[in-house]
């Protein structure tokens, strides 16, 4: 298993921007329907890296003993992660795809975290 | 297996003092010494963290805890042995540096106005800590020097790899800077005026920036950034005394090393503006005037009359500088000739890049940093278009038939390229340009994972801590992701590859702060490094916090199954490759002050 094949894609060429310049690059973002973060930024955040980083965040400091960490997959729906504790029990982590994203960590069924990520990543950065 | 006996480490004293022009008691003295783990200021020692709001939003920093090494199991499967940490011994340390961004924040080669179009999709544009990034550069060097001992089995730093973006925009001054600060060689974080700072942030009407002479008016001084007078002059004002690395280093091209802002071609017209006298203030005027948009949009009357209004200083949207033709933005083979000029230690001279690669304009290479290390260089820039970026077909093949060559000579390989697996499938192509295959993080991974004997592939680009296991069956290998030199929280790493004598082998990653005081205020350009990242720590638009990782992302002892019998690599060559870097950095340190 690995992460490599989670979204996070800034594809260039899909939105458009090709060879042309920075100027009809303005013109075509604002005629098209692609995102403008996607298809500029090229070391925007991510969501899923947010569910990931803040997930692994409850994870640690919840002391689960850590076998595979949980690989994400972005979809429709957000953002899902999966691996497993050692012993074997299973590591869920989902963000939804609204604003705040809300993140929510379960271990064996056990639910660890249900609130907004971008606090877990807050409090992370902060002294406790 | 035994160490150097005593004729073997006569006969390496003598051979090191000779080759770097030492006192030969002076390199004995120090290659007798036994290792010790380094309790050099990491993050083993102490984090930084966000500290209490000091005004509006804006917050100052504070010092945290430090953080172990986290062991990962993902790809070992199993627990590691407990008797590992007794037993082990350092097989080759390794720093990792990632996208610096240098920037000349005076040039009219630059875009920051687009942030006024859309703050979050043009947020690396314009940072409010732009003017200080050399600052912030040199005190990482500083960082990475006093971590030349690993914490982990005392053994001495190798080597150190760049894995790009190291220049921002393109600028030939950019690139130099960031050469000359990685070399020890001061650098003044001037051009233009030699007395006087021409950039946006001194100029009034600029009320979307931050501006610390006066940041009211816009959303940085509505956000709480600090009002500091002194500061765009005290960046200006005297050099940065990095002490450059203490270790050979290696570099690769990142996106902004091979498009303007990573994205984009640099036209002619932009090209002509870097080096000219009119810096663009509005983004209408970046997006209409500056760059190529304009030329394929305007009418040709209207175009003449543009140029002329802007040619006269006549033309809204404008200020005028002082010109500087050291602004010049570089073509892409520059960029491995820059790497050329370069002081003779710590070398080596073209930092990967061979005289080969200047005659055939390969933009990789593999060097043996190592006596039983195979460091891979790559280029995984997109020529045409896009942040992102994939492996092109001539660069995949090479790739495969190295690592054939480097397992049948029972080497440990490094790879090391800007991008990583989540961002590694823009296929962007010039139509009727070169049409060779682009492969993506699908089948780059799956190549290396074809090689048991590669062990960790270091990267960049998304300015944050990030460690992935990739496995298939019982074996796999680590992708370490380190942050940067321009966003929260300006940490890079180094790592150290360790047998731990039982099969396995462990790669340790630490994360490295800056050296720069954690509060910033004063004057010194270590203190300017320090204000930089407080400002960064305060960039909402780049949700900083969340780039440091998670734990499981930053100090960590990685393990894996050992590809090979490391039992063949005996402690005589090891103790013979802790020699020669030791002696190198001795002379390094007494070269002469550049």
């Amino acid at each position: 298993m690995n992460g490599r094949f989670a979204a996070g894609r800034f594809g260039a060429g899909r939105c458009g921007a090709g060879r042309f310049g920075l100027g009809l690059v303005v013109a075509a973002l604002a005629l098209t329907a692609c995102s403008q973060a996607a298809a500029l930024a090229p070391v925007g955040g991510s969501r899923e890296a947010l569910v990931r980083f803040a997930g692994n965040d409850v994870l640690v400091s919840s002391g689960v003993a850590i076998r595979t960490a949980p690989v994400c997959i972005t979809g429709a729906d957000g953002v899902v992660c999966t691996g497993a504790a050692v012993g074997g029990d299973p590591i869920r982590m989902t963000g939804t795809p609204t604003d705040p994203l809300v993140l929510v960590v379960t271990v064996g069924g056990r639910t660890l975290h249900d609130g907004p990520a971008q606090d877990v990543v807050d409090s992370a950065a902060r002294p406790s | 297996m035994p160490g150097l006996s005593r004729r073997a480490f006569l006969a390496t004293v003598g051979g090191l003092a000779a080759a770097l022009q030492l006192d030969p008691m002076l390199v004995g003295a120090a290659l007798a010494q036994a290792p010790v783990p380094s309790d050099a200021p990491t993050t083993l020692q102490r984090t930084i963290l966000q500290g209490p709001v000091v005004q509006g939003r804006y917050r100052s920093l504070t010092a945290g805890p430090g953080e172990p090494h986290l062991p990962r199991i993902d790809v070992l499967g199993r627990e590691p042995g407990p008797d590992r940490a007794t037993a082990r011994r350092s097989l080759f340390y390794l720093g990792h540096l990632s996208d610096m961004h240098v920037i000349d924040a005076q040039s009219p080669g630059r875009i920051e106005p687009m942030i006024v179009q859309d703050h979050s999709a043009w947020a690396s544009a314009f940072h409010p800590q732009d003017p200080l990034t050399v600052h912030v550069a040199g005190a990482m060097a500083a960082a990475v020097s006093a971590a030349r001992t690993s914490a982990v089995t005392g053994a001495p730093l190798d080597a150190t790899v760049v894995t790009g973006d190291s220049a921002d925009m393109h600028s030939g001054l950019e690139l130099r800077w960031y050469i000359d600060v990685l070399d020890g060689v001061p650098v003044t974080a001037n051009s233009g005026s030699p007395t006087v700072y021409e950039g946006l942030q001194a100029w009034p009407e600029v009320t979307w920036a931050y501006r610390p002479g006066d940041p009211g008016g816009g959303e940085f001084g509505d956000y709480g950034f600090p009002r500091l007078p002194d500061l765009l002059a005290a960046a200006i004002g005297s050099p940065v005394a990095s002490p450059g690395l203490p270790t050979p280093w290696y570099a690769v091209y990142g996106n902004h090393d091979t498009l303007l802002l990573g994205t984009f071609d640099v036209s002619s017209q932009f090209r002509s503006m870097a080096v000219g006298d009119r810096k663009a203030t509005t983004w209408e005027t970046v997006a209409g005037k500056a760059l190529t948009g304009y030329a394929a949009t305007g009418s040709p009357v209207q175009r003449f009359v543009d140029a002329v209004d802007t040619a006269f200083g006549t033309a809204p949207g404008f200020r005028t500088v002082t010109a500087d033709a050291r602004r010049r933005t570089f073509e892409q083979r520059d960029f491995m000739t820059a790497h050329f000029e370069t002081t003779p230690l710590p070398g080596p001279v073209g930092h990967g890049f061979t005289r080969a690669n200047l005659d055939s304009g390969q933009t990789w290479w593999s060097a043996d940093p190592a006596p039983h290390v195979r460091m891979f260089g790559l280029d995984t820039c997109n020529q045409v278009a896009g942040p992102d970026g994939a492996v092109p077909d001539d660069q995949f093949r090479w790739l495969r038939g190295e690592l054939e060559r480097a397992g049948a000579e029972q080497k440990l390989c490094i790879v090391a390229s800007h991008h990583n697996s989540l961002t590694l499938e823009n296929r962007a192509v010039r139509p009727g340009g070169d049409t060779q295959a682009l492969h993506g993080a699908e089948e780059f991974v799956d190549l290396l994972l074809d090689h048991p004997q590669v062990v960790v592939w270091l990267n960049g680009h998304t300015h944050l801590n990030q460690i992935l296991a990739h496995t298939r069956g019982t074996t796999g290998f680590w992708e370490v992701t380190t942050a940067s030199c321009i966003d929260f929280p300006q940490q890079q790493q180094v790592v150290e590859l360790v047998d731990n004598r039982d099969g396995t082998l462990s790669v340790f990653t630490t994360v490295l702060d800056h050296a720069a005081p954690v509060a910033g205020g004063g004057s010194s350009w270590l203190d300017l490094a320090a204000t930089s990242r407080e400002l960064a720590a305060n960039d909402w638009i780049e949700n900083p916090v969340f780039r440091r990782g998670s734990p499981l992302d930053r100090n960590t002892e990685l393990l894996l199954p050992a590809p090979f019998d490391l039992s063949t690599i005996t402690d005589a060559q090891l103790e013979a490759q802790r020699g020669t870097a030791t002696a190198r950095m001795l002379a390094n340190d007494a070269r002469s002050p550049r």
